[in-house]
């Protein structure tokens, strides 16, 4: 099933000459959405996976229909003030703006890891969040599997994440 | 864990109550615990699934943010479609927009004007407090896809008795259905 067509853009958002990515088509179809929780589920078993993580906020829409799915823990990559207990956190840029995001520091991520969002681009959220489950948790890159539902092929994001050894998967290529 | 283990389960021994959070003098309900618990989740799911084939569901919306956690697994599940009540400024596009106070602050929900809401929906979040958030997410349905509130049934995984938004909901007809008081 070629699901690539259910992608869209709107151009002009935000500003003149941006286009904007919209997975608003992915979720109103059914079988579309279920497409793409089957395929994470596959994943899960093709790569061993012992827990899931998510990064806000959409990266929550696919990553608990799969922990669902999959009978897996999941754990919430979330902004900043978000989680009301100990985070472990990290600062990045990504298009010239600074992010943050947190995991609660005493999340019982172990083994095989599956880190889930919707769009995979420069790949800097996706590092960021790879750092902290390397350093904090001691997930080695190669226990990784990064599995964004979209990838743009023209970003070079996932070959930046490949080339640190982590394991990428995508569904959608753009 | 067994079906039976999922069924007995005590939620209120698995979501984790934090003092102090986000203000002083607050007593947070944190339901992300459940998450780290496979078969509590399940059993979330589960009873969401039930509510969803009482109510002869045809759309779910999920608010944003932890309501895409439970509203995106439910609409995984039961095969309908899934809208997003979103943030300020998230959405691509043309948006139809409130405003509403919540707990703490005054708060805004989006939603796509092209989105093609229909029928019986459910809208599913995790706590219900005030009741402010539910209210925005229902009179938008209303005002912009003729959703009576009769059609809207509103889920939430707690419901906190001691704030006014269950006795709100419910006095301006909208159906509600939640796992656990508080």
């Amino acid at each position: 099933m070629d699901i690539s067509n259910f992608y869209t853009t709107v151009p002009d958002w935000i500003w003149k000459g941006n286009e904007a990515s919209d997975i608003s088509q992915l979720l109103v179809n059914p079988d579309v959405f279920s497409y793409s929780v089957k395929w994470l589920t596959e994943l899960t078993k093709k790569y061993n996976i012992d827990n899931i993580v998510a990064i806000e906020t959409k990266g929550f829409i696919w990553a608990s229909a799969l922990a669902f799915s999959a009978k897996l823990p999941l754990h919430l990559a979330r902004k900043p003030l978000t989680i009301p207990r100990p985070v472990v956190e990290s600062r990045f840029m990504s298009r010239g703006r600074h992010y943050s995001l947190s995991i609660q520091k005493d999340s019982n991520i172990h083994g095989n890891v599956i880190v889930i969002d919707d769009i995979l681009s420069s790949g800097s959220t996706l590092n960021a969040i790879g750092g902290l489950l390397k350093e904090h948790f001691g997930i080695a890159p190669a226990n990784q599997l990064h599995a964004p539902i979209i990838a743009f092929n023209y970003l070079q994001g996932k070959k930046m994440l490949s080339d640190q050894g982590y394991l990428v998967e995508n569904l959608i290529t753009i | 864990m067994s079906f039976f283990c999922e069924r007995n389960m005590d939620l209120k021994q698995v979501i984790r109550t934090v003092d102090d959070f986000p203000k002083p003098g607050v007593k947070f309900l944190d339901v992300t615990s459940i998450l780290e618990n496979p078969s509590a989740f399940r059993k979330t799911i589960g009873w969401l699934v039930k509510q969803s084939a009482i109510h002869n569901t045809d759309c779910i919306v999920a608010v944003d943010a932890r309501g895409f956690i439970w509203g995106s697994a439910l609409a995984s599940e039961i095969q309908v479609p899934l809208f997003l009540a979103r943030k300020p400024g998230k959405l691509p596009g043309n948006v139809v927009t409130k405003e509403y106070d919540t707990e703490y602050s005054t708060a805004s929900l989006s939603m796509l004007k092209s989105a093609n809401i229909f029928g019986n929906v459910m809208v599913v979040d995790d706590i219900l407090a005030t009741g402010g958030t539910l209210n925005a997410v229902g009179e938008l349905l209303e005002e912009h896809w003729n959703i009576k509130p009769n059609k809207q049934l509103h889920v939430i995984l707690a419901c906190l008795d001691f704030l006014p938004g269950k006795k709100m909901l419910e006095s301006k007809k909208y159906k509600l259905a939640y796992m656990e008081v508080y």
